[in-house]
């Protein structure tokens, strides 16, 4: 399902972080876990639902796609791992964008208060 | 700790059927592969992390079930079953935050919420699917461990175990003390199928005459033994209340406290039968809301009440007068106070300043000495021998209880005989 990127941003910091974890490379739910905990610093600890929570809707809106596990799978079960999509990159660039056009903004408008 | 694991493991699992049937289907099994390895993480660092994992999920939990029903909505049955459970979770947590909040660190309170009140609600729920007659065995064997009162259950050391380490032991009490709790969720589960059972044959199509419709052959004992069992187990649930309301005043008494948990799980009874019951029949569930609740009010007051001194000293009148009067009638006072009953009197009440004694009573043919063991507080470490009534020539009697002051003494290991002749 195609997403409007206007109306999608701003994202959520949980689906911010879930997004830039995947755009490394695929991985699965507990990497995904460990690795948001690691790049915000273990400012954001996910619980599983919430994770889960929000792959299904990613999935669902065409950002992130199920893909093979790159990694070795010692359970049982097998295990899949989520990628993100064109769309999915595209949508995380434009939060990049958004982001660094406020803090341009912030930059800008400080400056001219210390001068 | 691997207990705790498997504990919140399950937990878990028992969560995850919230969820929509769909978004379970398709992400569930990940989610508990992903949370078991999360946990084997978090058990590394002790039992303190294994309950801070569980409590993020529990704390995201309404959010993200609400988000899962948006996208996936479920029949109205589903909904009020989730929301029931939410409304439990949560309901529970706040009750034992406020009775308790006090005593305990809000991490236990949320784990008292989870251990006693969550699993009470989840048999509930699972327990109304049973087939009747299993049902109907199982209540019968609740009502037989009623039996064996919860007083009686935490004074005997074979099955109490009070040098357990911390947390365990706060985990054991909890669960001694609530498994009497059962009686009304028992309760509950064949009040329910006996109000389902009637409501169906309260609305049978008419049949013709002389014809008995297949429901009512079968519901002729079930609804007796439904409403009979359920009323039998209602009424062992108070007397146990009771029961345990005085021995606490044997110690250092909690009071009020205990009434949190009984009110919380009738509350919560009320609520499945509220929520499952047909038509009028829903009405039932006001039992379990309103009235039990009060019975409980009004049935405690004296209970906590109580002064265990008055209560021996009242139990110890009466058992002398039956003494006396066997004396009068046969001659001679009775060798064991066992002698009086059933004629003089229907039942030996034991003494009530130390739960588990018995009188203190020696006799010969024309001579008596009635007593029991009496301590001024529950904290103080001296025991003595109280004597209550007596008569005849008592020279060179050993002094009264000296015998259970012993006892004492090995047991607690605090006793000091000052006993009285």
């Amino acid at each position: 399902m195609p997403s409007n990127r206007e109306t999608v941003l701003p994202l959520s910091e949980a689906v911010f972080f879930i997004l830039l974890s995947l755009a490394q490379g695929p991985l699965h739910g507990y990497a995904i876990l460990k690795d948001v905990a690691s790049l915000s610093e273990a400012r954001i600890l996910l619980s599983t639902g919430t994770l889960y929570g929000a792959l299904k809707r990613m999935l669902e809106q065409g950002w992130i796609e199920r893909v093979d596990d790159p990694q070795p799978n010692l359970t049982e079960r097998e295990r899949k791992a989520y990628s993100l999509t064109q769309l999915g990159r595209r949508i995380l660039n434009a939060e990049l964008n958004r982001l660094r056009q406020l803090v341009d903004l912030a930059g800008t408008q400080l400056l001219e208060e210390c001068r | 700790m691997n207990f705790l694991v498997h504990l919140v493991t399950q937990g878990y699992a028992a969560i995850l059927h919230l969820y929509p049937l769909a978004f379970r289907q398709e992400m569930g099994a990940e989610m508990q592969d992903v949370f078991g390895q999360v946990i084997a993480e978090a058990s590394q660092s002790g039992w303190g992390a294994i309950i801070l994992v569980f409590w993020r999920e529990l704390r995201d939990l309404p959010g993200n079930l609400a988000a899962a029903q948006r996208s996936h909505p479920q029949g109205e049955f589903k909904m009020k079953r989730n929301g029931f459970f939410l409304v439990t979770l949560f309901v529970s947590i706040i009750i034992v935050q406020i009775a308790f909040g006090s005593y305990l660190g809000g991490i236990w309170t949320i784990t008292i919420g989870l251990v006693v009140a969550f699993p009470l609600s989840l048999l509930l729920w699972q327990a109304r699917k049973l087939r009747t007659k299993t049902l109907i065995y199982i209540g019968l064997g609740v009502l037989l461990g009623l039996l064996w009162p919860t007083s009686s259950l935490v004074e005997s050391e074979k099955f109490y175990n009070y040098h357990l380490p911390q947390p365990y032991l706060s985990i054991v009490n909890i669960l001694v003390f609530s498994c009497f709790l059962l009686a009304v969720v028992m309760a509950a589960a064949m009040i329910d199928q006996a109000a389902q059972i009637l409501h169906r044959w309260l609305n049978l199509p008419p049949t013709k005459p002389g014809e008995l419709s297949a429901p009512t052959k079968r519901d002729d004992w079930m609804l007796p033994a439904l409403f009979g069992l359920s009323s039998a187990l209602l009424l062992m649930f108070f007397h146990n209340l009771s029961d345990l309301l005085m021995w606490d005043n044997t110690y250092d008494a909690l009071g009020g406290l205990w009434l949190i948990l009984p009110v919380i799980t009738c509350l919560l009874c009320g609520m499945v039968l509220a929520l499952n019951l047909p038509g009028k029949s829903k009405w039932i569930s006001l039992l379990f809301i309103l009235f039990i609740p009060l019975m409980i009010y009004t049935l405690s007051i004296p209970a906590m009440n109580i002064d265990v001194g008055t209560l021996t000293r009242e139990r110890g009148e009466r058992l002398t007068y039956a003494i006396q009067t066997y004396y009068q009638r046969e001659g001679h006072y009775p060798q064991t106070l066992a002698r009086l009953t059933p004629r003089d009197l229907r039942m030996i009440q034991p003494p009530f300043v130390l739960n588990g004694q018995n009188w203190c009573y020696d006799a010969g043919q024309h001579y008596y000495r009635l007593g029991y063991v009496d301590r001024e507080h529950w904290s103080a470490p001296e025991y003595r021998g109280n004597m209550l009534a007596s008569a005849g020539d008592l020279s060179g009697l050993p002094p009264v209880c000296q015998a259970a002051i012993a006892k004492l003494s090995i047991v607690y290991k605090t006793a000091d005989i000052q006993g009285s002749k």
